[in-house]
C-alpha cells in the first residue's frame, strides 16, 4: 500500500500527460466530427469570368 | 454522429468510473498508464477500426447481424457459426448487466429520497448492498422487505426494451444523443466537487485531495512494476473491455453505415470519448474522493463492486448535500449502464430479424423472453453473486478474448490488409498511419494471443512462476473441481442452451443467405450518422 504523500513530480507528469492526451484526442476528434467535411472550393469556368468591359457594358444598359 | 454516440455509449460504462481507477491505483499509475496506452495503440484502436470496417463491408452486402457479417467475410460454411459468438456474447452479458444497472438506479433513488444515510462504517454499506442484491441467500432479491431491487430491475428492463423497440435511430441514437452529454455533464459536476474537497477533516491532514491525487497518480517504481505480467494483463484487459471491442456490438452498428461515412474518424472518436470518460473523469473522481475520506487503507484492494457500492456511498455520506451528489453519481452510473445495455440488445435484435426473417416486434418479444429468463436465473441465484460471476468470467471475459481475436484475424488475414485498408478508407478524410498495417496484421494478434495465454496461465489455471504448480481459479474448480458448484454448472448450461438456440436459428438461415450470395446486393439502410 502506498503511503500518503502529495503529488510527486512524477505524479504530476503522469497525470498531466494521461489526462492531457485523452482530452486532446477527444476534443480533436469531436471538433472534426462536428465541423464535418470542408466544402470543396468551386471551380471557376468561363461563365464566372466578368471582365471590366462586360461590366461597363452592363452598367451602361442599366443606366 | 448518431452511430458515434451509440458506440461511445456502448463503451462508456461502470468500468470507466469504478474499475479503471482501482486498477491504476493498485498497480502504480505511472507503469499502469504506460501499459494502458501501449495496449490502447496495439489492440484497442486497431480492433475498433477492424470492427467498424468489417461491419460496414458486410453491411454493404446486406448483412446486419454478426453471423451474417462473418458469413459475408469468411466465405466458409463455418463462418456464420463463428459469428454466432458476436450475437451470443452481448445478449448473455445483458442478462446480468441489467441487474447491475438496477442497482445503480436503486442507489440513485435511495440517495434522492434520503434513505442512504447508514452511518460511518463501510460495513453498514456492505451489509446494505448484500441484502439489496441478495448476496447472502438465493432468492433473497424476490423476498419482501429487501429494498425492492426487483422493482428497479423491472423498471430498467422495460425501459431498455421500450428504447430498443423504437429502433436504432428513434430509440438508441435518440437516447444516447441526450444521455451521453448528460453523463459527461454530471461527471463534470462531481469532478468539480471532488477537486474542491481540500482537507475536509483537519484532524486528519494526511487525508487531503492532493494526497488522494498522489495516491492515484504517483508512479512508484516504474521499472519493477513494468516487469510484472499481471500489470500488463490488467492494463490490456481494461482497454479491451472498456472499449467494448470483441462484443459484436460495433460490427452490428457499423453494418448500417454507408460507403461515404468516415469510419476511421468515427472509430477514433468513439474510442476517444471512452478514454476521456475513463482517464480524465473516472481517474480524477473515484479514488481521490475515496482517499480523502477513508485514507489509503479504505481504498486499497477494493474491487469494482466494493468501490462503487460500499466505499463510495460512505464517501458521499460525509459530503455536504449527500442526497444530491450521491444521487447524481449513481444516476450517472445508471445512464452509463443504460447506454451500454442498449447496445447489447441491438446485435440480438438484428440477428433474430435477419436469421428468422421476422419483424422488429417479434424479435423484440423473443429477445425479451430470452433475456428475462436469463435475468431471472441470475437474480434468483444471487448467493455470493455466483451466477453473475460465473457468466461474467466465461462469457464477459473468456469469450470476448476469443471474439476479438477472430475479428482482428478476419481483418488482417481473411479480408486481407490491402483490401481492409481500402474498405476502411472509403469516405474517410482521416488516414490511418501505415504503421498500423503491421500492427493489425502481426502485432495485435500476437499481443492478444500473449495476453490470452497469460490470462489462462495466471488467472484461470493459477500458475505460480516462483513455486511452480497450478492453483486453478475458483471458477474452474466450481465446474470441474472435486466439489463442483451446481449454480456455476447451471449457469454454463444456460449459456450453452442460448448458444445452441442461436446456432439452430443460424442453420435455418443458411440456405436463404446462400441464395442471397448469388443475388445482386440489396441497397443498404440509410446512414444513421
Amino acid at each position: 500500500m502506498q503511503e500518503a504523500q502529495g503529488l510527486t513530480p512524477g505524479g504530476w507528469i503522469t497525470m498531466i500527460l494521461s489526462v492531457g492526451f485523452v482530452v486532446g484526442l477527444f476534443v480533436t476528434c469531436i471538433s472534426k466530427v462536428i465541423l464535418g467535411h470542408k466544402p470543396v472550393e468551386p471551380l471557376h469556368g468561363v461563365d464566372n469570368i466578368e471582365p471590366p468591359d462586360i461590366k461597363e457594358e452592363a452598367s451602361e444598359k442599366q443606366g | 454522429m448518431g452511430v458515434i454516440l451509440a458506440v461511445s455509449g456502448s463503451a462508456v460504462g461502470l468500468g470507466n468510473f469504478l474499475r479503471f481507477p482501482g486498477l491504476a491505483a493498485q498497480y502504480g499509475s505511472g507503469a499502469f498508464m504506460i501499459a494502458y496506452f501501449i495496449s490502447l495503440i496495439i489492440i484497442g484502436i486497431p480492433i475498433c477500426w477492424a470492427e467498424w470496417t468489417l461491419g460496414r463491408y458486410a453491411g454493404q452486402q446486406g448483412f446486419h447481424s454478426s453471423p451474417g457479417i462473418f458469413h459475408a467475410i469468411i466465405r466458409h460454411p463455418l463462418g456464420k457459426y463463428i459469428g454466432v459468438l458476436g450475437a451470443v456474447i452481448p445478449v448473455v452479458i445483458y442478462m446480468y448487466y441489467v441487474y447491475i444497472e438496477a442497482w445503480c438506479l436503486g442507489y440513485a433513488w435511495y440517495y434522492v429520497s434520503g434513505q442512504m444515510n447508514l452511518g460511518d462504517s463501510v460495513q453498514a454499506y456492505g451489509d446494505f448492498w448484500s441484502r439489496y442484491v441478495g448476496a447472502t441467500e438465493n432468492g433473497l432479491a424476490f423476498g419482501g422487505g429487501h429494498n425492492h431491487v426487483v422493482i428497479f430491475l423491472i423498471i430498467v428492463f422495460i425501459l431498455n426494451f421500450i428504447i430498443i423497440y423504437r429502433g436504432l435511430v428513434k430509440g438508441i441514437e435518440f437516447f444516447c444523443k441526450y444521455a451521453m452529454p448528460a453523463l459527461i455533464l454530471l461527471a463534470l459536476v462531481i469532478l468539480v466537487r471532488v477537486l474542491t474537497l481540500g482537507t475536509p477533516d483537519p484532524t486528519k491532514p494526511d487525508q487531503s485531495l492532493i494526497n488522494g491525487l498522489g495516491y492515484m497518480w504517483n508512479p512508484g517504481d516504474v521499472g519493477t512494476q513494468l516487469r510484472n505480467p499481471q500489470l500488463w494483463l490488467a492494463a490490456a484487459g481494461q482497454i479491451f473491455f472498456s472499449l467494448s471491442v470483441g462484443f459484436g456490438v460495433i460490427v452490428t452498428y457499423a453494418s448500417y453505415l454507408r460507403e461515404k461515412d468516415d469510419i476511421v474518424l468515427s472509430g477514433l472518436t468513439a474510442s476517444s470519448a471512452n478514454e476521456f470518460c475513463e482517464v480524465a473523469l473516472g481517474g480524477m473522481i473515484t479514488v481521490p474522493a475515496a482517499f480523502v475520506f477513508l485514507g489509503a487503507a479504505g481504498v486499497a484492494g477494493q474491487g469494482t463492486f466494493d468501490l462503487g457500492f460500499k466505499v463510495l456511498p460512505l464517501v458521499f455520506s460525509k459530503l455536504p448535500l449527500p442526497w444530491l451528489f450521491g444521487g447524481i453519481f449513481f444516476f450517472l452510473l445508471f445512464l452509463a449502464a443504460v447506454t451500454s445495455s442498449l447496445s447489447m440488445l441491438q446485435p440480438g435484435i438484428a440477428f433474430l430479424e435477419e436469421a428468422m426473417h421476422i419483424g422488429r416486434k417479434q424479435s423484440v418479444a423473443i429477445l425479451g423472453l430470452l433475456t428475462a429468463l436469463g435475468c431471472l436465473f441470475v437474480v434468483y441465484f444471487s448467493r455470493g453473486l455466483k451466477a453473475l460471476d460465473t457468466i461474467d468470467f466465461w462469457v464477459g471475459t473468456f469469450l470476448i478474448y476469443v471474439m476479438a481475436t477472430i475479428i482482428i484475424i478476419s481483418f488482417g488475414w481473411v479480408l486481407g490488409i490491402r483490401r481492409g485498408w481500402e474498405e476502411a478508407h472509403k469516405g474517410a478524410e482521416m488516414r490511418i498511419p501505415n504503421v498500423f498495417k503491421f500492427i493489425i496484421k502481426y502485432l495485435s494478434p500476437l499481443y492478444l494471443l500473449g495476453i490470452f495465454v497469460c490470462w489462462l496461465l495466471f488467472n484461470v489455471l493459477g500458475w505460480d512462476p516462483q513455486k511452480g504448480g497450478l492453483h486453478p481459479d475458483a471458477r474452474v474448480l466450481d465446474l470441474v473441481g472435486a466439489d463442483p458448484n451446481p449454480v456455476a454448472r447451471w449457469s454454463i448450461l444456460w449459456v450453452v442452451v442460448v448458444v445452441a438456440f442461436f446456432v439452430l436459428i443460424t442453420a435455418s438461415a443458411a440456405r436463404r443467405w446462400r441464395t442471397r450470395d448469388h443475388a445482386p446486393a440489396p441497397a443498404s439502410k440509410p446512414s444513421t450518422s
